[in-house]
């Protein structure tokens, strides 16, 4: 299974958050609330990410049906593979046990 | 430009100040040294008065002008028009629609948010980010490389060389672009 950095969770993650509605926008907005308020995101990098993640084959896009509030254009849309979705779950596994762990100790110390 | 040079003010100006030169060349008014120099002055003096006040008024009229077309995309929240135009100019017509239009929902999100000086600049930042990556993007990567591989070459280590251009030029290759129009 190919690696997966920082960002591409980030970005795998906000596609998951904006569920139906993944398009660059909530992606975004979703992947800004999850980056470091001291590192600013510019929608290149996170177009390059998608684009990059499209490659390896963890995210699938479309493009819509022109859409009328859009002037007549259409948006790309975004959505995780099955490789997409597993390739998530990997890299967040050692946050899970982290959590576990962090969880287990405040229970002791206010036990 | 026309606007600051034309108009009725300016027009008047110089009208006087080439009356006042033809009148004391060509029309046999006999005139004293000092009559020559009065007149000579009253022309400077109206010619000056008239320039000013033609200045002012074209200025005021720019400046209406500026406050309107401010005024006009104050209310519609509209992203500067040359970062737009450079896009329109650099990328696909796809990627493009799809692009500008995400800038501009999050311009317009930006805005509320910062005001319109910073959600400009930060929009210009963006579309800079978007030439840049299209333009040079794997560019710079790929010349590194070439240099690395020159270098390994020149030390002997043609066959690494190769294999390297391999990896390269794989890692370099273009995305799969999304080509149907609806969801797979």
């Amino acid at each position: 299974m190919p690696s997966i950095s920082e960002l591409e969770v980030f970005a795998l993650t906000g596609i998951v958050a904006s569920g139906e509605n993944a398009y660059a926008v909530p992606i975004f907005e979703e992947v800004e609330k999850l980056v470091e308020t001291s590192r600013e995101l510019s929608l290149a990098s996170l177009y390059v990410t998608l684009d990059r993640l499209q490659k390896k084959g963890f995210v699938r896009s479309w493009y819509s049906e022109p859409l009328k509030e859009r002037g007549g254009r259409s948006r790309r849309y975004f959505e995780l593979s099955a490789s997409g979705t597993k390739a998530l779950k990997e890299a967040l596994l050692p946050m899970r046990r982290t959590l576990r762990v962090l969880n287990s100790f405040v229970k002791e110390s206010t036990q | 430009m026309k606007r600051l040079i034309g108009g009725f003010f300016p027009a008047a100006a110089v009208i006087v100040a080439l009356a006042t030169i033809f009148a004391e060349r060509w029309l046999p008014i006999p005139t004293s040294l000092q009559a020559s120099y009065f007149l000579d002055l009253t022309a400077v003096a109206v010619t000056a008065m008239f320039g000013v006040a033609g200045a002012l008024r074209q200025t005021k009229a720019v400046l209406d002008e500026f406050t309107t077309i401010r005024r006009r995309r104050a209310d519609r929240a509209v992203p500067p028009i040359n970062a737009e135009f450079i896009l329109h100019l650099i990328l696909s017509s796809e990627k493009c629609d799809d692009q500008v239009n995400s800038l501009e929902e999050l311009y317009a999100k930006k805005r509320a948010r910062l005001g319109s000086g910073r959600a400009d600049i930060w929009y210009w930042k963006q579309v800079i980010g978007l030439v840049w990556r299209q333009l040079f993007r794997g560019r710079a990567k790929t010349a590194v490389v070439k240099l690395v591989c020159w270098a390994l070459r020149i030390c002997g280590m043609g066959t690494l060389a190769d294999a390297l251009t391999k990896a390269a030029a794989e890692l370099t290759s273009a995305a799969p672009q999304p080509s149907n129009r609806r969801r797979p």
